[in-house]
C-alpha cells in the first residue's frame, strides 16, 4: 500500500503492514537544512517550497504524502487567530523564528460586534489591528476587504502551485486547509488571562460569540478544501483542552462546537484533522462521539498517547507524537526506541500515523529525522 | 459576594479580592498576616492543581489575584521595623535570548512567590550574561528558565555554560521548563530539573532549597 492510500486506511482504521507516515509543518526544518533563514521562507514562499522538495529527496521520503504543501503563510496565520506577530527580517534577526505576541488585540466590547457581523465580516473590521498596514499599503488597495481579496488570492495560487509541484514529483499533499475552532482564536485573539476572566465573568457572551462565529469558520474550511481539491482540513486546538479548562467548560465552549465542525466537515467529504496541542487526556472520552474511522486525533507529545490509544482505539486515528526535545537533544537510539514503541503499541490493529509532536522543530538533528522515518519504513511487509 | 480571603480565593473572585484586602488592613490587621493568609490560599490551589483538581484557569486567575494582592500589600511593608518580607530564596527567572513568550514564566513567578520566594525577573529574550550578572549580584541559589520553542536551547545552554565557567554553577540549582522543554533538553543544557508544570516546578525549587520538603506540598 503506498501513499495517500495508506493514510486513508489507518484514518478509517483499517490494518495496514506498518502505520502512515506524515510529519507535519516541515517548511522550517527544511528551510534550516538548505541555509535559508527564517525570513527567508517568509520572504521567498518558493524557495521555501523548493528547500521542503531537496529534503524529501535526501530523506528518501519523508511520508506517505506531504502535510502542508508550501511554507508558512504568516499572513493567514496571524489573521485566523487575530494575533501580533513578530516578524523575522522586520521585527528580529533574520535568523530568528517568527514568534506570536500574547497581546489582546479585540477587547470586551468586541464581542457584540462578532456576535452581529459573523467571522469573517469581523475578521475584515480586525485586520488593520492585527497586520498593522501602513495608510500608504492600504490606499493602493482602496479598502481592506480588497486587500485581504488580494492577500487570500495570494496565498491560494502559492499553494496551489506548491500542490503542483509536489504532484510533478509524484507526491500527494495531504491537508487542504486549515481553520481554527472558535475557542482557540478568540483566547489568542483576547489573551490567555483575559479570555480566561472573559470565561468567568462574561460567559454566556463568550458562549454567544463563539457560536455566531462558528458557520464562517466551518464554511471557510469547506471553501478552502474545494479551493485546493484536497480533502483534508486541519482544526488547530489547544487553548480549550483540559489542560487549560476543567470539563464543564469544555462541555459549554468547546466540544458542542467542535462536534459540530466535525458532523459538517465529514458530511462533505472531508476528513477533520485536529491538531490538539497541549495536554487532553482528560477530554479523550468525548472523542467518542466523533463518527467512527473519519477523524484524525494529532497529539504532540504532552498527552499520554498510549492511554489515548486505549481509550480511543478502533474508533479516532492517532497521529503524532515524537516530542520536540527527542528529536532535537535527543540519540538516534532513543529516536528509534521511541518509534518502535509507538509503531507497537499505538499502531497495534491500525489507526495510527506517525507525526511529529505539534510540528518539525527547526532545529531537530537530521539524523534523528531520518531514523524516525526509517524506523517506521522498516515494519513495512 | 464572598467575605473572607479563603473564600474569594476558593471560587476566584479577582474582582473582589483587593476590596477584602483593603477592609482587612482598615480594620488594623497586619499586612503581613494579609499575605500569609493568601499564601496558604495559593498552596492550597497549587495543591489542587498538581493532583489534577483544578486546571490551569483555576492557576492563571488565583496568581493574579495573588500578583493583585502584593501589588496592594508591598508599600505597607516597605520600611517597616522588620523590613522585607521574609524569603526562603531567590530565583533568577527569564526566558533566555530567541524567545518571547512569557505565560509559563509569569505562573511560574507568581507562584514561586506566593510560596515565599524573591524573584528576580529578568523579563524575556535575555540574554545569557545577564543571568549569570544576575546570579552574580543577587547571589541567588536557583536560576530558572522557561522557553516555549526549541530554538532556545542553545541560549539555555549557554547560560549553564557561562555559570559554569565564572564558577557559579556550583552554587546553583539549574531547572528548565516550558513546552518545548523535556528530558533530552534538561540533559542538553545541563539542567538539573525540568518541567512543564508550574506548580511542580515551584515544589522542586522547595527541594532544592531544603532537601528535606521531598513529598510536601506547596
Amino acid at each position: 500500500m503506498m501513499g495517500i492510500e495508506r493514510l486513508r486506511a489507518c484514518v478509517s482504521l483499517e490494518k495496514v503492514d506498518r502505520p502512515g507516515i506524515l510529519p507535519s509543518y516541515m517548511d522550517r526544518f527544511a528551510a534550516l537544512q538548505a541555509g535559508l533563514t527564517f525570513a527567508d521562507i517568509l520572504e521567498r514562499p518558493d524557495d521555501a517550497s523548493a528547500a521542503m522538495r531537496k529534503l524529501w529527496e535526501r530523506l528518501g521520503g519523508w511520508g506517505d504524502t506531504v502535510y502542508y504543501a508550501g511554507g508558512t503563510d504568516i499572513y493567514y496565520l496571524s489573521i485566523k487567530h487575530f494575533t501580533r506577530i513578530r516578524l523575522p527580517g522586520k521585527h528580529l534577526p533574520r535568523d530568528s523564528y517568527w514568534q506570536i505576541l500574547e497581546t489582546p488585540i479585540i477587547q470586551r466590547e468586541d464581542y457584540d460586534l462578532l456576535i452581529q457581523k459573523g467571522w469573517n465580516t469581523f475578521t475584515l473590521e480586525m485586520i488593520p489591528r492585527v497586520w498593522e498596514i501602513s495608510p500608504e499599503k492600504m490606499e493602493r488597495y482602496g479598502s481592506v476587504a480588497a486587500y485581504h481579496k488580494a492577500q487570500a488570492e495570494k496565498s491560494i495560487n502559492q499553494y496551489r502551485k506548491d500542490i503542483e509541484l509536489w504532484c510533478k514529483k509524484g507526491v500527494d499533499v495531504f491537508v487542504g486547509a486549515s481553520v481554527p475552532s472558535p475557542q482557540m482564536a478568540l483566547s489568542c485573539a483576547r489573551s490567555l488571562m483575559e479570555y480566561t476572566l472573559d470565561l468567568y465573568e462574561i460567559s454566556d457572551k463568550v458562549e454567544e460569540a463563539i457560536w455566531a462565529g462558528l458557520p464562517d469558520l466551518i464554511q471557510n474550511g469547506i471553501a478552502g478544501c474545494q479551493a485546493t481539491g484536497i480533502p483534508c482540513v486541519a482544526i488547530i486546538l489547544e487553548r480549550g483542552s483540559g489542560a487549560y479548562y476543567p470539563l464543564n467548560m469544555f462541555e459549554r465552549f468547546e466540544f458542542p462546537q467542535l462536534k459540530k465542525m466535525i458532523d459538517e466537515f465529514v458530511a462533505n467529504g472531508i476528513t477533520p484533522l485536529l491538531h490538539l496541542d497541549t495536554d487532553w487526556s482528560k477530554n479523550l472520552p468525548y472523542f467518542k462521539e466523533f463518527p467512527r474511522g473519519k477523524v484524525i486525533a494529532s497529539l504532540d507529545g504532552t498527552t499520554n498517547i498510549f492511554n489515548a490509544k486505549k481509550v480511543l482505539r478502533n474508533h479516532v486515528c492517532l497521529m503524532g507524537d515524537m516530542p520536540a526535545s527527542l528529536l532535537v537533544a535527543g540519540t538516534t537510539k532513543e529516536v528509534e526506541s521511541y518509534v518502535k514503541r509507538l509503531v507497537e503499541e499505538v499502531g497495534d490493529g491500525g489507526g495510527f500515523i506517525l507525526g511529529t509532536g505539534c510540528s518539525m522543530p527547526p532545529n531537530a538533528k537530521f539524523e534523528n529525522v531520518k531514523t524516525m522515518i526509517d524506523t517506521c519504513k522498516s515494519y513495512a511487509k | 459576594m464572598v467575605r473572607t480571603i479563603a473564600e474569594a480565593f476558593q471560587s476566584l473572585k479577582i474582582r473582589e479580592i483587593e476590596g477584602i484586602i483593603i477592609e482587612r488592613m482598615d480594620k488594623g490587621v497586619d499586612p503581613y498576616l494579609l499575605i500569609r493568609e493568601c499564601q496558604e490560599e495559593m498552596a492550597k490551589i497549587g495543591k489542587k492543581f498538581e493532583n489534577g483538581e483544578y486546571f490551569l484557569a483555576e492557576l492563571i486567575i488565583s496568581a493574579k489575584m495573588f500578583e493583585k494582592v502584593v501589588e496592594l500589600l508591598s508599600p505597607k511593608l516597605k520600611g517597616r521595623e522588620h523590613g522585607e518580607q521574609k524569603t526562603i530564596g531567590k530565583i533568577v527567572l527569564g526566558t533566555p535570548k530567541g524567545d518571547i513568550h512569557d505565560i509559563g514564566k509569569n505562573i511560574f513567578g507568581v507562584l514561586a512567590k506566593a510560596a515565599s520566594f524573591e524573584i528576580i525577573d529578568l523579563g524575556v529574550d535575555v540574554p545569557p550574561q545577564k543571568f549569570a550578572e544576575a546570579v552574580k549580584q543577587e547571589q541567588s541559589e536557583i536560576v530558572g528558565m522557561s522557553g516555549l520553542i526549541t530554538m532556545v536551547y542553545p541560549s539555555m545552554k549557554e547560560v549553564v555554560d557561562l555559570l559554569e565557567k565564572e564558577g557559579l554553577r556550583k552554587k546553583v540549582k539549574v531547572i528548565i521548563g516550558g513546552g518545548a522543554t523535556g528530558e533530552e533538553a534538561r540533559r542538553y543544557v545541563g539542567a538539573d530539573a525540568q518541567t512543564l508544570d508550574a506548580a511542580k516546578g515551584v515544589r522542586m525549587c522547595k527541594q532544592f532549597i531544603s532537601p528535606s520538603t521531598v513529598g510536601e506540598n506547596l
